[in-house]
């Protein structure tokens, strides 16, 4: 879809005529399903996250000034709803270990027992820095999700994420630098 | 910038690479670097093992009942909701907040018709005068930039025909070098005591340094102001118009004859919390002496905003940025 026909749906949606609000939802639910997937980690929150992401998208799209692509703006609604969502799970953790997640010890490299030089395939290392990302401040997670996996540039994300393109270059910088530090161990040397 | 770079700045461009955001000139001194330093190589592959484990979990595409699938639900969830849209109470306030506006706007306009004219006429004069250096004196070479004298005498005598003309309700007047800007700063009724020739000029060059390759010009407002007003205006922060700054500058000339500045500058595509945009600088008028009022950024990329003023009509000397790393 070119940027033309997406605002013309966008102008038309905020005329009023709600079945423009599909097509754009069509065009874009698998992107936010993916990136709500990585926030995530599990398919059943992200199919909740992304129907949240376009709740809201739907109720704010009137204050949508164009300023940024829309997918770039829907990024942005995920990253944040993502966020609290794991805000809120970490709040819930704190009473109870959910089971089946294997935690972290206090200093984030693994579990006592664990061999860390064993080598780790992409789809085990994506486990563990979705476990080690958890630890990463919410904001330096946020940004990194947004560059990553919704796949935009610095200038989309600060405008997205209301901040400059340094504070983006730091914070996804950071992040990857406290990932690698958690990780050490099972990344090749 | 290779041998000049250290880890720590490789370690950001590593993190910037992977996301695309690197010049060449950037890309090579990182290659450089790394080539060079066993630690930083190290680092490269693990953070690149990092990111490509993040990236090759992408998801592939839905398929198309199951996006349908999604779009049912959230009809079904949506049933009940409409476009929010605004209420009538405040459409009505705002319809009236706009007929006040245009009042507002139409009485302006009647004062500002000649201010405007006198305007333009500068506009095309400062345009020709930079079509021919030699002739206005006027030279922006890289990071140098000689304010011409003539062109701020224009500036200051378009000033005070315009304040003159309005009856001292003119507040301040900036240019950025091709557009002169007049404006008002408060209530456009309210006059200063000040006298027009108490007008100060303060020049602005907001700078930007790329691995240590001398500088570029973003901007260089300068304002023609009264002595204890307050400035405003809006200038782009790169040459592609993004992100746009607004210049906040009260400016008020001191006893001693320096001038005490205090710059407020938000980014208004990116306002945040996190950078101080305050700035609060004592400039000595000392002609040829711009002093460095506020930088962000650090070695490899770094931006700088360099301030001076000049208080007498009499304008002497020029003003030059320091060439060569900061």
């Amino acid at each position: 879809m070119d940027e033309l026909t997406e605002r013309q749906l966008i102008t038309r949606f905020k005329r009023g005529d709600k079945a423009a609000f599909d097509r754009l939802m069509t065009d874009h639910y698998d992107k936010v399903y993916a990136l709500a997937c990585r926030t995530t980690g599990a398919e059943d929150e992200a199919h909740a996250l992304a129907q949240d992401v376009f709740v809201q998208a739907y109720q704010s799209l009137g204050d949508f000034d164009g300023r940024s692509r829309f997918a770039t703006w829907l990024y942005s609604i995920t990253v944040h709803k993502g966020t609290d969502r794991h805000r809120a799970a970490t709040a819930q953790r704190k009473l109870s270990i959910v089971p089946g997640l294997p935690d972290l010890s206090s200093d984030g490299r693994g579990r006592a027992g664990e061999d860390p030089t064993l080598a780790l395939d992409a789809e085990e290392l994506g486990q563990m820095i979705a476990r080690a990302l958890t630890r990463v401040p919410e904001d330096q997670r946020a940004t990194l999700d947004l560059v990553t996996h919704g796949q935009v540039s610095y200038a989309e994300a600060a405008r997205a994420m209301n901040c400059s393109k340094q504070t983006i270059a730091w914070r996804v910088w950071n992040a990857r630098r406290l990932l690698r530090e958690m990780l050490q161990d099972y990344l090749e040397p | 910038m290779g041998a000049a770079m250290n880890c720590e700045e490789t370690s950001k461009l590593i993190s910037q690479s992977l996301d695309l955001e690197l010049g060449e000139s950037e890309k090579a001194a990182l290659c450089d670097h790394v080539a060079q330093c066993a630690s930083c190589a190290q680092q490269e592959r693990q953070v690149r093992a990092l990111h490509a484990a993040m990236t090759d979990r992408q998801t592939a595409a839905l398929p198309a009942e199951r996006v349908e699938a999604a779009i049912v639900e959230f009809r079904r969830r949506m049933a009940h909701e409409q476009p929010r849209r605004a209420g009538l109470t405040f459409r009505i306030m705002a319809l009236a907040a706009m007929l006040m506006m245009a009042v507002g706007i139409i009485w302006l306009a009647r004062d500002l018709r000649l201010a405007r004219f006198e305007s333009l006429k500068l506009s095309d004069q400062l345009a020709q005068a930079r079509s021919k250096p030699a002739a206005a004196k006027a030279i922006a070479l890289q990071a140098t930039i000689v304010p011409s004298e003539k062109l701020i005498a224009e500036q200051v005598q378009a000033f005070r025909a315009t304040y003159d003309y309005l009856d001292g309700s003119l507040r301040w007047m900036v240019s950025d070098g091709e557009e002169v800007q007049l404006g008002m700063s408060g209530s456009p009724v309210a006059k200063t005591a000040a006298a027009p020739h108490q007008a100060l000029v303060l020049n602005f060059q907001y700078i930007e340094r790329v691995n240590g390759q001398g500088a570029r010009t973003l901007s260089k407002p300068q304002f023609v102001m009264i002595s204890g007003e307050e400035v405003s205006v809006r200038l782009k922060g790169d040459a592609d118009g993004d992100p746009v700054y607004r210049y906040r500058v009260r400016a008020e000339r001191l006893v001693d004859g320096q001038v005490r500045a205090e710059v407020n500058f938000v980014n208004e595509a990116c306002p945040s919390s996190e950078v101080d945009t305050t700035l609060n600088a004592k400039v000595q008028l000392v002609p040829g002496k711009p002093v460095l009022v506020g930088a962000s950024g650090d070695e490899s990329h770094r931006w700088e905003l360099y301030l001076w003023g000049v208080s007498r009509p009499a304008f002497n000397g020029s003003a030059a940025i320091p060439r060569g790393q900061s």
